[in-house]
């Protein structure tokens, strides 16, 4: 065995190495000890060459990778009932048996990723109702507040009406614009506060959290 | 309008990059042909998109950015695939990993971690350059840890450390509690790597982990913290509409003139305590406390421990004596009126030392993040620089 041909065993052993051992990356394990077989079992250096090129080596070790990593992406996402984010590993681990080539499986997954991406940022959009708490309880504050019949109007009426007439015209010209570049057809859904991931951020009582939601509705004129 | 340049700069920067490198190399083809389109529609949606967020939207869902970045992909690996079918094997391969080590160097200039980034390439361009073969240099670069060296580990640790550092100077417990455990578990990771170097997808994976966990807990601190503030303060500005110094205070002079300044006054005698009464109601409705919990919660300790409430020691008390008066329909009595107005005559109504850092702290913070975090920070009192740190 020529000196090159050992010295590119010894890499390609330092590779193994990385996965030994290591649960995350069972397939990539697998596919770095095909690549090692292969240079290894090899009687020169050109004979290995020809075997990782004809056996499709390289990119099979790159869909390895890709999928042990979109494995531990789907289980983390599924144990933090992220199921928006969830689509991404999901919809790569559908597709990346069938790529054959390193610029399809690239292409691939930057993709879904994008796709995916637009999809979190609408998703996000639920949240809105946490960044306007501050404003519905000013606005149940001062409908609320115990005020002599000399201040009725102004405190109980007028004043959270005015935060209301502000908050459904940013609204309309503000919020639901944006939202709408991201999702042409975008409407509030607020049945999606009550998932998981959106509830478990607003960090108040479900019963409150129902008053919330219907003064949010009025605030933001939904 | 279209979008303020010096934003669409910022964010089109680097592909005009990408794109004017390869054709000053007169690169030619399907790919490019899709680069040149994508680039003029990033363009052309600078001008004709009214604002940032609707100009990164369209970006985003008009799929520019992956298009260009698969087109860059498709090129490059044209690119080098022909150099290297030219023959030359691991001379050539070495030579042109070098170049491109190299160039990335050249790349990062500007770059505030510069020198961290720089070090674990130039590193390997050294071990390039020492004279061992092509698979050697791959060896060593793997048994080194320098290829996960590459994607920054050293600079993601150091980032979390000084992340760390900033919020114990903001006192915020639960933000150095979870930098804690992102420090801890990546170092975790890096001890048990072969090459003492954490994976940064398993890492990343952890941190998010560690991230998820903390935001309702993050949210609820911040939660309680703001309406015990507005409670204290209601009262407090409720005492203080009863005193004789009233009249000339900002908080109720009107430029309208005096019976104005009388309307706002009476407004803050009258409602203040019903206003009051609700955020109690509130208070308890989301977390069961009621006003003796403040002084005793976390969140206010934390606060006054770290000189971030903004009222006098004697203040607090006189705002404590008066909370049972501050009931609907309900008055302060003469002493505690007397007393506020002893408190605002001598000026004393302010924690001398609140929102003050001690000169070590100061310059720990500017040798982190500058002078001008600093001000921006630390620069202003009372409530506005208070809101700024919860909301962090």
């Amino acid at each position: 065995m020529d000196q090159r041909h050992q010295e590119y065993i010894e890499y390609y052993q330092s590779r193994l190495k990385k996965y030994e051992n290591n649960p995350l990356y069972p397939n990539s394990y697998q596919s770095e000890k095909a690549l090692y077989d292969a240079i290894a079992n090899a009687s020169d250096i050109e004979e290995s060459g020809k075997i990782v090129e004809s056996e499709n080596l390289a990119v099979k070790n790159a869909i390895a990778l890709v999928k042990d990593q979109e494995t531990a992406r789907k289980k983390h996402y599924e144990e933090l009932k992220e199921y928006i984010r969830l689509h991404a590993p999901e919809r790569i681990l559908d597709k990346v048996d069938s790529v054959e080539t390193d610029l399809e499986l690239v292409k691939m997954v930057n993709d879904i990723e994008s796709e995916v991406s637009i999809e979190i940022i609408v998703d996000l959009f639920t949240q809105e109702i946490y960044n306007d708490l501050m404003m519905l309880e000013e606005i149940e504050v001062y409908q609320s507040a115990e005020v002599p019949d000399e201040w009725k109007n102004e405190i109980n009426h007028q004043i959270p009406q005015e935060m209301i007439e502000e908050g459904v015209k940013d609204w309309k010209e503000s919020f639901v614009p944006n939202a709408r570049n991201w999702d042409p057809n975008w409407q509030y859904n607020a049945s999606l506060i009550w998932e998981e991931r959106h509830r478990r951020v607003i960090p108040i009582p479900d019963e409150i959290l129902e008053k919330r939601i219907k003064q949010f509705k009025t605030y933001r004129g939904i | 309008m279209p979008v303020d340049k010096a934003m669409a700069d910022t964010i089109l920067g680097t592909y005009r990059k990408m794109f004017k490198e390869l054709e000053d190399k007169g690169v030619q083809g399907e790919s490019f042909q899709t680069m040149r389109e994508t680039m003029e529609r990033m363009e052309t949606l600078a001008i004709e998109t009214n604002d940032v967020s609707e100009f990164t939207a369209k970006l985003t869902t008009e799929n520019l950015f992956m298009e260009f970045s698969n087109a860059y992909t498709e090129i490059m690996t044209a690119l080098v695939k022909g150099e290297y079918s030219e023959g030359g094997g691991d001379e050539l391969l070495m030579e042109k990993t070098l170049e491109a080590y190299e160039h990335s160097i050249e790349s990062l200039k500007g770059n505030p971690n510069y020198e961290k980034l720089k070090a674990p390439i130039e590193e390997l361009i050294e071990l390039g350059k020492s004279g061992v073969s092509y698979p050697v240099f791959l060896r060593m670069a793997e048994e080194k840890g320098l290829n996960q060296a590459l994607q920054g580990d050293m600079v993601v640790r150091d980032a979390i450390l000084s992340e760390k550092m900033f919020c114990e100077l903001l006192h915020l417990p639960l933000e150095v509690e979870k930098h804690e455990k992102i420090l801890k578990k990546h170092d975790e990771l890096a001890s048990q790597s072969p090459f003492n170097v954490a994976d940064s997808f398993q890492f990343g994976l952890e941190r998010q982990k560690i991230e998820w966990e903390y935001t309702p807990l993050t949210n609820q601190w911040n939660l309680i913290s703001r309406l015990w503030e507005k409670m204290i303060e209601n009262v407090y500005d409720w005492l203080d509409s009863f005193g004789s110094f009233a009249p000339h205070d900002y908080r109720w002079k009107s430029l309208k003139g005096i019976s104005y300044t009388m309307r706002n006054i009476k407004r803050t005698q009258e409602c203040n305590p019903g206003i009051l009464k609700a955020r109690e109601n509130i208070f308890m409705d989301y977390f069961q406390m009621s006003w003796d919990d403040i002084f005793e919660h976390e969140t206010y300790l934390t606060a006054y421990d770290a000189k971030q409430i903004w009222y006098s020691d004697q203040t607090l008390e006189l705002i404590k004596k008066a909370y049972p008066y501050c009931k609907p329909f309900g008055k302060p009595n003469s002493e505690l009126i007397s007393e506020a107005e002893e408190i605002y005559s001598t000026k004393s109504y302010q924690r001398p030392d609140a929102f003050q850092y001690s000169d070590e702290d100061r310059e720990k913070f500017i040798a982190l993040f500058g002078e001008e975090k600093w001000n921006e920070y630390f620069g202003k009192t009372r409530s506005s620089s208070k809101m700024k740190i919860f909301k962090q």
